[in-house]
């Protein structure tokens, strides 16, 4: 099992499992596991993550985990 | 007439005369309204010279033929003027519930001119229109300003006002409309105190004619699947703070002064803790569906108290990350404060990261402000915020704006903006294509000219590198086109901006509103004349491609840690395309040859 | 009893919308205006901001309007429930509008309105919260909508 930071941006954190904030949650993961995967295990459409970073870098669905890493998931959004 | 009110207000302050007069029909068609006909108007008749804060400066308040009708969002003014901070022409955007007041109280714009002797307020209730002493409410913040002048006129009024920062001429001084919405870029509200008028306040009982309301009843519809869309949910839940999350993530966000683009504690500022910790309710400007906006309070047990709107994501950049305050409490008590004393958020923002930057190197010290402001300096900052809207002590120094105080400090490389004026909350070493849309903005470092967040952020709607130039020259102008139409319309940019088909939909609304069929293409053309008119008028004031500029911090340095690490905006050459696309020569300025394609000559 | 347009505070942005729509419907001589002072349903803020409320006739069991009309321009349908003013009749002298203690009803053009609720009632449509909606009339939510314009008034 691996443990890793989880930060859901916008409507995304109703998805969460503590108290609904974006400023993270620990989660526990097979390792292995990819951004599918937690997706997944947080019941978060794939099409509804707009972008995805593992500690601060760019990443997709495909990417692989690890015990440590900080993934935030976005969804589109707007501002001005 | 449909769409239009067909009416022009004059007030003359000087001599107190007050006067009507017809739309003229054909700058209707060719300027629309907004940005559009206003510059039109400055153009023919400003004294090009003129000192901004002196009585031959003109103000004008002006709305949109579609402002109160069935398109989407359709509650918005502008403030046109030449800026005390640019020196440019400069048309600054407010919503709220002002706009649609002046709309049915009958007027497209209302045009001030001169300068009063004494402190007055216009009050305007349908026909009648009268100056009113305002000398009880000069000093006074908008907040009360705004209580005090709905019990002397009506309990329906919408008032526009400065507070003691245009009062006391502070060049990046806003006009606060509705008690906390702002027309807060370029000093309009500067302009506005020089000429002694503390407010606007108006009440409208009269329609707006409309060609088509069956096509306008599909507004109801098409907000419908706005709101419900990933976007439009996004958007009435979180408001404009959600972008923080996406700014950061993308290495955007400006940090200590534009050195950096993420922010350790992006979190405790951002959409969700604002709901979590300030939210009262969401709230929507007139005739507005998407309710973005953010009715706020600090809570009682707060360090500071305050209530109002916001703060917007560009307030969550310019006295949150850029400054390096980390803390909703103060960064909402800032907010607030800009509000009460009439001061733009964005430039008070880079002011104060100009200081924190010039103090940092040790180019300005404490004994020159009385105290120090060292990164991150909430206290201080809301200190000297308060010291720049009364004009007291480092105050009536630092009310001069960030260049000026880079100048004088001997580091005129930190002022972070764009022919005197701001940037705004993107970095552009992570998204070029924005850095070209400040360079190249009439009044410098806006963003609201035709901000790319869609194409370079959001890959709508298509996928853009953000990092490099390609295509950007197109994509820039492709937006400020649409963005001058839009904003000539009397209408909010974001839901035209949410939906791919916007520009199209835009259309469509025009067309029904105004009787007459308008297509895409059309409506690009009238976009392209004001974009040019803005442009020719700068050009006469002596704006050139010299003063189409980005700091070397954008040009030469390297964007540090995140996405884009390493980049560096290549403008001369993003330039170079922009001007010959646009059908400029190569120092940036309209040819014969456009202007007269474009009416304009 | 009968239908009304039931409103929601907790979900009103305070947009208007309503207002401008419903305007709309009543627009005349082949004239299509959006005029939301001549509206038979007014948004408004309270002094802290801190509720939106819009004011739409409860179409009240026993209306007070409909007692103080001097001219009996003011009836309720018996069939409908609604409560309906004949324009006709109605010679502006505002009693109706005085004894109703919901601000819900106005004047326009030297007569007085009030919702008699559409068939397709446009503020309903227009209201992109759903705030707004076509309701069955009943006591309950009705004392309670109209306790709410009693605090917030227009």
């Amino acid at each position: 099992m691996i443990r890793v930071t989880v930060k859901l941006s916008g409507p995304l954190r109703k998805q969460c499992k503590s108290t609904p904030s974006s400023k993270g949650e620990e989660a526990e993961l097979k390792t292995g596991y990819t951004v599918a995967d937690l997706m997944a295990q947080y019941d978060i459409a794939p099409r509804k993550a707009h972008m995805i970073m593992v500690n601060r870098r760019k990443a997709d669905l495909t990417t692989t985990l690890r015990d440590g890493d900080e993934v935030r998931i976005l969804p589109l959004a707007a501002g001005g | 007439m449909n769409g239009w009110m067909g009416t022009i207000l004059r007030v003359d302050l000087a001599s107190g005369e007050i006067s009507k007069e017809s739309l003229d029909q054909e700058w209707a068609w060719a300027y629309v309204g907004g940005r559009g006909l206003a510059v039109k108007i400055l153009f023919d008749e400003l004294k090009m010279d003129c000192d901004p804060l002196g009585p031959e400066n003109m103000l004008i308040f002006i709305n949109g033929p579609l402002t109160v009708t069935g398109a989407l969002c359709t509650g918005r003014y502008m403030v046109v003027t030449k800026s005390p901070l640019t020196g440019t022409i400069c048309s600054s955007n407010s919503g709220g519930y002002f706009p649609a007041a002046f709309k049915t109280a009958g007027y497209d714009a209302i045009i001030l001119s001169g300068k009063s002797e004494k402190p007055v307020y216009l009050w305007i209730d349908d026909d009648h229109v009268e100056l009113r002493d305002a000398s009880t409410i000069w000093g006074s913040d908008t907040r009360s300003t705004y209580d005090t002048i709905r019990k002397e006129t009506h309990k329906e009024a919408r008032v526009a006002c400065i507070g003691p920062a245009g009062e006391n001429l502070v060049r990046y001084a806003a006009v606060i409309n509705d008690a906390s919405r702002a027309a807060a870029r370029s000093g309009v509200g500067a302009v506005m105190g020089s000429k002694n008028l503390k407010a606007v306040a108006v009440r409208g009982t009269k329609g707006v004619k409309v060609a088509d309301p069956e096509e306008l009843l599909r507004s109801t519809i098409i907000a419908d699947h706005v709101k419900k869309a990933d976007l439009g949910i996004a958007f009435g839940e979180f408001g404009t703070p959600l972008f923080v999350d996406v700014m950061n993530a993308n290495n955007i966000m400006p940090t200590r002064n534009f050195q950096e683009g993420f922010f350790e504690e992006g979190d405790e500022i951002n959409g969700a803790e604002i709901i979590d910790r300030t939210l009262v309710r969401s709230k929507a400007c007139y005739g507005c569906a998407l309710n973005c906006g953010r009715n706020t309070r600090l809570p009682e047990d707060a360090k500071y108290q305050g209530r109002g709107d916001g703060p917007e994501y560009e307030t969550c950049f310019s006295l949150g990350s850029n400054i390096c305050v980390g803390d909703l409490e103060a960064l909402s008590k800032m907010n607030y404060l800009c509000n009460e004393m009439g001061l733009d958020t964005m430039d008070a923002g880079i002011t104060l990261g100009t200081l924190m930057e010039l103090y940092e190197k040790g180019l300005i010290k404490e004994e020159d402000m009385g105290f120090p402001l060292p990164w991150g300096d909430a206290d201080n900052a809301i200190k000297l915020l308060n010291m720049i809207a009364m004009g007291k002590g480092f105050g009536q120094e630092a009310a001069m704006g960030g260049k000026y105080l880079a100048d004088k400090y001997g580091a005129p490389e930190v002022f972070m903006g764009s022919k005197d004026q701001g940037f705004a909350g993107y970095h552009p070493r992570a998204m070029v294509g924005q850095g070209l849309l400040y360079a190249t903005s009439p009044e410098g470092g806006n963003h609201t000219t035709g901000n790319t967040i869609q194409p370079e952020i959001n890959g709508i709607p298509e996928p853009m590198d953000p990092l490099t130039s390609e295509g950007k020259a197109e994509m820039v102008i492709s937006r400020q086109d649409e963005t001058a139409f839009i904003e000539a319309c009397g209408v909010c940019l974001f839901p035209y901006m949410l939906m791919e088909e916007g520009t199209e939909i835009i259309a469509e609304f025009y067309s029904a509103v105004v009787g007459v069929e308008h297509t895409e293409d059309d409506i690009r053309k009238i976009g392209e004349r004001i974009f040019n008119l803005e442009r020719a008028f700068n050009h006469r004031l002596g704006f050139t491609r010299k003063d189409d500029t980005l700091p070397e911090r954008m040009t030469r340095e390297p964007h540090t840690e995140g996405i884009g690490e390493g980049n560096t905006v290549s403008l001369e050459e993003m330039l170079d395309k922009y001007f010959d696309l646009r059908g400029w020569d190569r120092e940036g300025v309209p040819t014969e040859a456009k202007l007269k394609e474009l009416g304009i000559l | 009893m009968g239908m009304r347009i039931a409103f929601t505070e907790e979900l009103c942005t305070n947009c208007h919308l309503c207002a401008m729509f419903c305007s709309l419907a009543f627009t005349k001589n082949g004239v299509f205006e959006f005029r939301p002072s001549i509206a038979r349903i007014r948004a408004v803020e309270n002094e802290d901001d801190t509720k939106y409320v819009a004011h739409v006739c409860l179409q009240c069991e026993s209306p007070a309007c409909e007692d103080a009309c001097p001219v009996e321009a003011i009836t309720k349908d018996p069939d409908t429930g609604l409560v309906m003013i004949d324009e006709n009749e109605c010679t502006g002298c505002e009693m109706c509008i005085e004894a109703c203690e919901f601000d819900c009803l106005f004047m326009v053009d030297g007569i007085a309105v009030k919702c008699e609720v559409c068939d397709d009632p446009l503020c309903v449509r227009a209201c992109a919260v759903k705030a707004l909606e076509l309701a069955e009339w009943d006591e309950e939510s009705v004392l309670e909508q109209g306790e709410l314009y009693k605090e917030v008034r227009l």
